[in-house]
């Protein structure tokens, strides 16, 4: 359950986007999208950008090798992500 | 299948993949915990494992980036998904940019894990990294305007226990005014701002071992315009 009702400040259009995935998809982890979605502006744009430049397979790290490095940091935070 | 065992696991399988430069790992994990405790000599015993300057500041950034979202995670309360290759198979179909609004799913090239430019080096991230700092400066500022200072101890919370951010904090917030968007953007300007303690961390220490300003962010590193904007409690927790 989430602490803030994010649902509340999302668009019907995201609403209806989320709905599909739920029903296609239950296992999605619907709570990043939503939380990308309710301040796209200022999150989900920007920080999924970065995310994207940041992630980039490179000379020095495969992208497969910078996925398991940002899953060993998050598992140290005690968080699935 | 607890946290600390994935952790156990993951550096397991990354030792035997990765070799010597799984050394990494640890300079990550003590980034993560204590990045006020990097120093040179950390850089140092990454550079005798033959990794380079621009593949020590590659680690760095994927470790400010996940401190962000995790924090997020864990102080929201996100719903951990039974099966986590569903998440994988998003990631791998959308992209990162893919899941940036609703509109995007349908519009963003379709990449996922194998993105244009892939081993190329990174042209667009200077820019991305520019407009994510702008961000959270006005995040920051935002915040610190309306939240009052029962914020300071949610802040604390969001950047060393995320887990302990309770629904009594977000009840005391809205009794001083705070909507739920404040609290979200404050919540995420602490999860930024611990982001950006680690970034800090990390590339001074590499700094002061190259000798010389860093490639690929420093343009939107200098101290000042990473910290200008950030509510003033949380500059403090940062020093």
């Amino acid at each position: 359950m989430l602490l803030l009702n994010l649902d509340a400040g999302l668009s019907k259009f995201s609403r209806a986007v989320l709905y599909g995935f739920r029903i296609l998809s239950p296992d999605a982890p619907l709570d990043i999208l939503k939380a990308f979605w309710y301040r796209q502006a200022i999150f989900g744009e920007p920080f999924c950008a970065l995310a994207d430049a940041i992630m980039r397979g490179t000379p020095n790290w495969s992208r497969g090798e910078k996925e398991l490095l940002g899953a060993f940091v998050s598992s140290i935070n005690q968080c699935v992500f | 299948m607890g946290n600390d065992v994935i952790a156990k696991v993951l550096r397991g399988h990354l030792r035997s993949e990765l070799g010597a430069r799984s050394a990494v790992f640890d300079f990550a994990e003590k980034l993560t915990r204590f990045p006020e405790t990097v120093t040179v000599d950390d850089i140092v015993v990454l550079q005798s494992e033959g990794l380079s300057e621009t593949a020590i500041s590659e680690a760095i950034l994927v470790v400010a980036l996940f401190s962000v979202i995790t924090r997020m995670a864990d102080s929201l309360r996100f719903e951990t998904p039974s099966d986590l290759s569903t998440g994988a198979d998003l990631l791998r179909r959308f992209g990162y940019r893919g899941m940036a609004g609703p509109w995007s799913l349908f519009t963003s090239d379709p990449g996922g894990l194998k993105t244009p430019g892939d081993g190329e080096g990174n042209p667009t991230l200077p820019d991305a990294m520019r407009r994510w700092l702008e961000s959270v400066a006005s995040l920051g500022a935002a915040a610190e305007a309306s939240a009052p200072e029962v914020a300071g101890p949610v802040v604390g919370k969001v950047m060393c226990n995320p887990s302990d951010v309770s629904e009594l904090d977000v009840e005391g917030l809205k009794s001083h005014g705070c909507t739920e968007e404040t609290v979200f953007d404050l919540i995420l300007s602490a999860a930024a701002n611990a982001s950006l303690v680690r970034l800090k961390a990390g590339y001074d220490a590499l700094h002061r071992s190259f000798r010389q300003p860093i490639i690929v962010v420093s343009a939107g590193l200098e101290e000042p315009a990473t910290m200008r904007g950030l509510p003033t409690y949380s500059r403090s927790i940062a020093r």
